[in-house]
């Protein structure tokens, strides 16, 4: 008996096809054949041990987390090297065209709207939009300097972008997390596969940001700006500062003098070119921004403008992962790069169009609507979980605001198997790949985190919903 | 109409601070209806003054004070020239119909912090319109509404009151009476912008100061319209008049938060210790070369 | 090194050396009163505890043993030994590059500890197991400290808040004896100069340098001035010294300058010449040029501008 070889599928699974398992997995079920249940298990406390053991949790160390520890499950995602290769070009597309767009928006003459490519009141009604950004400079390439782009496989195995993530996008620490743990949990496995290695990211994030430094600053000083330890994403923060060897900053450690970014020391003030903030655009400075906030560095704004400090990600990225503005990234990636798009979209229906509006009310129980300007989940009316009775009451709100929603298809995302309750179970699965976008160039970090639905037909992989994650093999050729 | 003006804000502190950052938005627009023939500005303690213009066409100073200090001196002066506008005639008003009226405008027709609307304000603004489809008029009934149901009074509320309160305290200053009409304007579908600017009067809501006067005044808010077919129309609902050449614009935006006069952070040791002085005088050049502008502390 | 990482390294240092005696000095008090069968009442005695751990100013009521049991286990009183555990370990967390890991983990885990179990039935139940376990989980970060943190700017300013934080807590012990006793007698009993002694960890030191002989100028000279005594004043403001010579950081020559003078006047004044109004004056003189040196060193290192509040305003 083989605990992956007896192992059947669901959906469309990413082991095996058809005939049996896909020829980039069949040395992985080979492996797993050498074990017993009983030795799987084992294994999974070990990861679980050595997690606890590394405090490598999630929520930080709020008492009653204490004890929760990220979840990584046994068995690896596997992506072929010609797959990948696929999905490295077309990341590397679309952030070009992102990093476009936005500099266009925010730095050129806004000539998509011009075109009427894309309508203006579209962005202007995003929340991450930022007018206070106008005019400020980006050096070319440092708009969607640390992008994670979801990426979902639908029914036919075919991948499909669900949503850019292009202001502090977060998980690249599990990447790497994951990586080490698996190196020696499953170092067996890892001898019959060529996998290409994620440990130089911290180097290649470090070489992205000092890019981006002021012109003459010829070592630039990168920091980390952090909320502070209260933030759930602080063991990231404080990953990444240990990984690039760089501060850990929060807003009271910075000073701004004569439009100079400077670090507070024992020494005196410490001048600052580069800053990868984890702090989100409103915050960023109270003179600028929300006066009432404590986690920025007053005056920040006018240093960012003067060009004396760079910000990674710069102010008003939100413009371009909206949901709004989804839809139509396809369009732009035509409009500014003059190509095909290699990822498509989710299938997306905009219902101020008149005669989608009309499809998307027909066809609502098979469709998801997303409300435009609402983030984090809120207002998702999934349809096929909806009463006649919602649908109609939905149906009454698209006609009444068309402009608030967007509607997509229902996508069954692939399966994978995965080490559930002592046994190997289909579970959905998706796939946030982590790109980096500098003065040099664009660099796609191999793999990236595989989130896992950990409940039996759920489509949720967030982490805080109780989702789970899976190292991320991309093999070399 | 040649109007020279004079912005002065004093901050006095009653320990030092230090680390200061300010941004200041007090320079008459350049355009408009409105022409600039000088504008200087003057930070004291000495330190240099960065400008930029923001997505609004506003001119932002902005200024750093890092050493410690006690007092911070902010003096702006203006000469402009400024028109009577013409006034619009009508403009077809069709409502959610008219597609690109809605695009063009989106900003402009979104509640925000300080004009967001409810059912209440909706229905009164509804009741303005008299059922009629020209933007001009029903500008004019939504004004008139504003200027009998909210009396001036100056000091009553703080900015940041959002139009219910306005509506139920029945009082405001004009920052007050233009977010209320904006949000009315925006209720029922039509975009409005606030505008901040100065008005050459005694007081806010006396327009009738003999043109030679020396005048002390605070600065002044009111708001413009989208009329279709013909573009941005400015009213002065504090003055239920229209806008005319004693109103000298610096900005426009969504709201207030888009065109704070002067807004800023600073250090210091404790809470609550600052006294801050507004100063804003307007007036009539008679000869360029005549200084004379009488300064009076006036508690803000 | 960020001046946020050293404020956080001083006060970890401040806050395991208070709990630390906190702990030590509450258990002598529970000692003392149920030991001594004196004069005393039980709430006279914790009263002149609180003051001993200068929360005299905190209105914390005095009810009996229950102070007691409050400065140990009440989340919401400050200057309590849970409270105390709970801010060196925030600021632990948020230095963490800082510490060793084990003396991140020896902290936490005392955090955890108090944090987890019934502290305050323990707390009235078995005060000496309590106060016992706390004391020595702070001695072992101090010697996790001593062990394995490098040499650099981290050790520095942790040592600076720990050695400050000792002096300031044995002058203030002094001070509140020297006068009760001045009011007493002038010659106290014997029980009463060992409970002093034992209050600061003193007294097997003390009987080692001068025997049995308790004389009050010698165990006051003790306490102050004896260098080889770890816990004395002059030993404490030395080690604060040259800790600011060898971080030589920013503009220091005044901090510098006022570690020296308050060491050489504790070090060189001569007690027996002062009387005893003269010397209750003196004990005064150093816990305030004490309290002055720690504001100093807040002012050169973390702040220096000054404490710093943020104020927003905008103006018409």
């Amino acid at each position: 008996m083989g605990t992956l070889s007896d192992y059947v599928g669901s959906g469309f699974c990413e082991m095996n096809a058809a005939s049996g398992p896909r020829e980039h997995y069949a040395a992985l079920v080979d492996r797993f054949d050498d074990f017993d249940l009983t030795a799987l298990e084992t294994r999974a406390h070990l990861i679980e041990s050595l997690f606890r053991r590394q405090g490598i949790t999630f929520a930080t160390y709020a008492e009653e987390d204490l004890e929760r520890t990220w979840p990584l499950d046994l068995v690896p995602r596997i992506i072929a090297a010609d797959e990948w290769s696929n999905i490295e070009t077309g990341l590397t597309q679309r952030v070009r065209a992102l990093n476009a767009f936005l500099h266009d928006l925010y730095q050129g003459n806004q000539e998509i709207f011009r075109d009427r490519v894309l309508p203006r009141w579209l962005v202007e009604s995003s929340p991450g939009y930022m007018p206070e950004a106008t005019g400020i400079p980006v050096p070319q390439g440092g708009r969607c300097v640390i992008s994670g782009i979801d990426l979902v496989r639908d029914g036919e195995g075919v991948y499909r972008v669900l949503e850019d993530n292009l202001r502090v996008p977060s998980g690249i620490s599990y990447v790497l997390e994951n990586r080490v743990a698996m190196t020696r949990v499953l170092p067996q496995a890892f001898s019959r596969y060529r996998v290409r290695p994620v440990a130089h990211f911290g180097a290649s994030l470090l070489r992205a940001l000092r890019s981006l430094a002021p012109p003459g600053v010829d070592d630039p000083v990168v920091v980390i700006l952090t909320p502070g330890v209260h933030n759930s994403a602080y063991f990231e923060h404080a990953f990444l500062a240990r990984l690039m060897g760089v501060e850990l900053v929060e807003g009271r450690d910075l000073a701004v003098d004569g439009r100079v970014v400077y670090a507070r020391t024992t020494q005196g003030l410490s001048r600052v070119d580069v800053i990868y903030r984890r702090v989100g655009d409103e915050f960023l400075d109270p003179v600028v921004f929300r006066p009432d906030s404590l986690l920025g560095v007053p005056g920040l704004m006018s240093a960012v403008r003067a060009g004396n400090v760079a910000l990674a990600n710069p102010v008003g990225n939100g413009a371009a992962d909206d949901k709004g503005i989804y839809p139509f990234v396809p369009r732009i990636i035509e409009y500014y790069l003059g190509e095909e798009p290699i990822l498509p979209n989710v299938t997306t229906y905009l219902p101020w169009e008149p005669d989608e509006l009309d499809h998307v009310v027909e066809n609502l129980g098979t469709l998801v609507m997303k409300p435009v300007a609402e983030s984090g989940g809120k207002g998702i009316v999934f349809g096929p979980n909806c009463s006649e009775a919602e649908l109609e009451e939905v149906a009454a709100t698209l006609r009444a605001d068309p402009r608030g929603y967007i509607a997509q298809e229902v996508i069954q995302l692939s399966t994978h198997p995965t080490f559930i309750d002592g046994r190997l179970a289909p579970r959905h699965i998706d796939l946030r790949p982590f790109v980096l976008s500098g003065a040099d160039g664009i660099e796609v970090v191999p793999g990236g985190l595989t989130r896992v639905a950990l409940r039996e037909g759920s489509l949720v992989v967030n982490s805080s919903q109780g989702g789970g994650s899976k190292d991320t093999w991309v093999l070399a050729d | 109409m040649q109007i020279s003006l004079r912005y002065v804000t004093h901050f006095v502190y009653s320990t030092p601070v230090w680390e200061s950052h300010n941004s200041l938005r007090a320079c008459p627009v350049d355009g408009d209806g409105q022409r600039l023939l000088d504008y200087q500005l003057r930070i004291a303690p000495d330190v240099p003054v960065y400008t930029y213009t923001d997505s609004w066409g506003t001119r932002v100073d902005t200024f750093d004070v890092p050493q410690a200090h006690s007092e911070l001196v902010v003096t702006a002066t203006a000469s402009v020239e400024t028109t009577a506008p013409a006034l619009p005639i009508s403009g077809p008003f069709s409502g959610t119909a008219d597609i690109g009226y809605i695009e063009d405008h989106w900003l402009f027709l979104q509640p925000t912090r300080h004009t967001r609307w409810s059912e209440q304000l909706t229905s009164a603004a509804k009741e303005a319109m008299y059922a009629s489809t020209d933007v001009v008029e029903i500008a004019l009934g939504i004004q008139r509404v504003v200027g009998d149901t909210i009396e001036y009074r100056p000091g009553a509320t703080e900015i940041g009151i959002d139009p219910e309160r306005i509506w139920e305290e029945r009082a405001g200053v004009c920052q007050d009476f233009a977010h209320l009409t904006v949000g009315l304007l925006r209720s029922v579908g039509i975009a409005a912008r606030y505008v901040s600017g100065y008005f050459y009067a005694s007081d806010p809501t006396n327009a009738g100061a003999s043109e030679t006067d020396e005048i002390r005044v605070a600065t002044h808010a009111w708001v413009e319209v989208a009329v279709p077919e013909w573009g941005w129309w400015a009213i002065d609902p504090t003055n239920a008049s229209p806008v005319g050449e004693r109103h000298v614009k610096i900005g426009h935006g969504r709201d207030y938060d888009d065109v704070t006069p002067l807004r800023g952070v600073y250090y210091g040791q404790s809470d609550h210790h600052l006294a801050a002085e507004v100063t804003m005088s307007t007036t009539r050049i008679v000869n360029e070369s005549v200084p004379g502008v009488v300064l009076a502390a006036e508690q803000q | 090194m960020l001046s946020r990482h050293a404020e956080n390294l001083f006060w970890i240092g401040r806050y395991i050396e208070r709990a630390e005696d906190t702990s030590r000095l509450l258990d002598v008090t529970y000692h003392g009163v149920l030991e001594a069968g004196s004069e005393r009442s039980v709430d006279e005695v914790w009263s002149e505890a609180l003051e001993m751990l200068m929360l005299e100013d905190e209105g914390i009521e005095v009810v009996g043993h229950h102070v007691g049991e409050r400065l140990i286990a009440d989340r919401t009183e400050p200057g309590s030994l849970v409270s105390t555990v709970a801010r060196a370990r925030e600021n632990a967390l948020a230095s963490r590059e800082w510490l060793s890991s084990e003396v991140f983990e020896a902290i936490n885990s005392l955090h955890i500890s108090l944090a987890t179990t019934d502290l305050a039935h323990a707390a009235r139940d078995r005060p000496y197991e309590v106060l016992r376990n706390i004391k020595t989980s702070c001695q072992a970060i101090n010697g996790s400290v001593d062990s394995a943190m490098p040499r650099g700017e981290g050790y520095r300013f942790f040592m600076v808040g720990q050695q400050t934080e000792r002096a300031l807590i044995t002058s203030r012990v002094l001070r509140v004896w020297h006068r009760r006793l001045g009011q007493v007698a002038s010659h106290a009993a014997f029980s009463e100069w060992v409970l002093l002694l034992r209050t600061v960890s003193a007294y097997e030191a003390y009987l080692r340098v001068h025997r049995a002989s308790m004389e009050e100028s010698q165990v006051l000279s003790f306490l102050v001035q004896y260098p080889e005594f770890p816990r004395s004043v002059n030993h404490c403001l030395g080690r604060v010294e040259s800790l600011l010579v060898e971080l030589a950081a920013g503009d220091d020559t005044r901090v510098r300058r006022q570690a020296g003078l308050l060491r050489s006047t504790v070090e060189y004044t001569e007690l027996g010449s002062l009387g005893r109004g003269g010397l209750g004056d003196f004990l005064a003189t150093i816990e305030s040029g004490l309290l002055d040196l720690a504001e100093s060193v807040e002012q050169t290192y973390f702040r220096p501008t000054g404490p710093v509040y943020l104020h927003s305003y905008e103006a018409f």
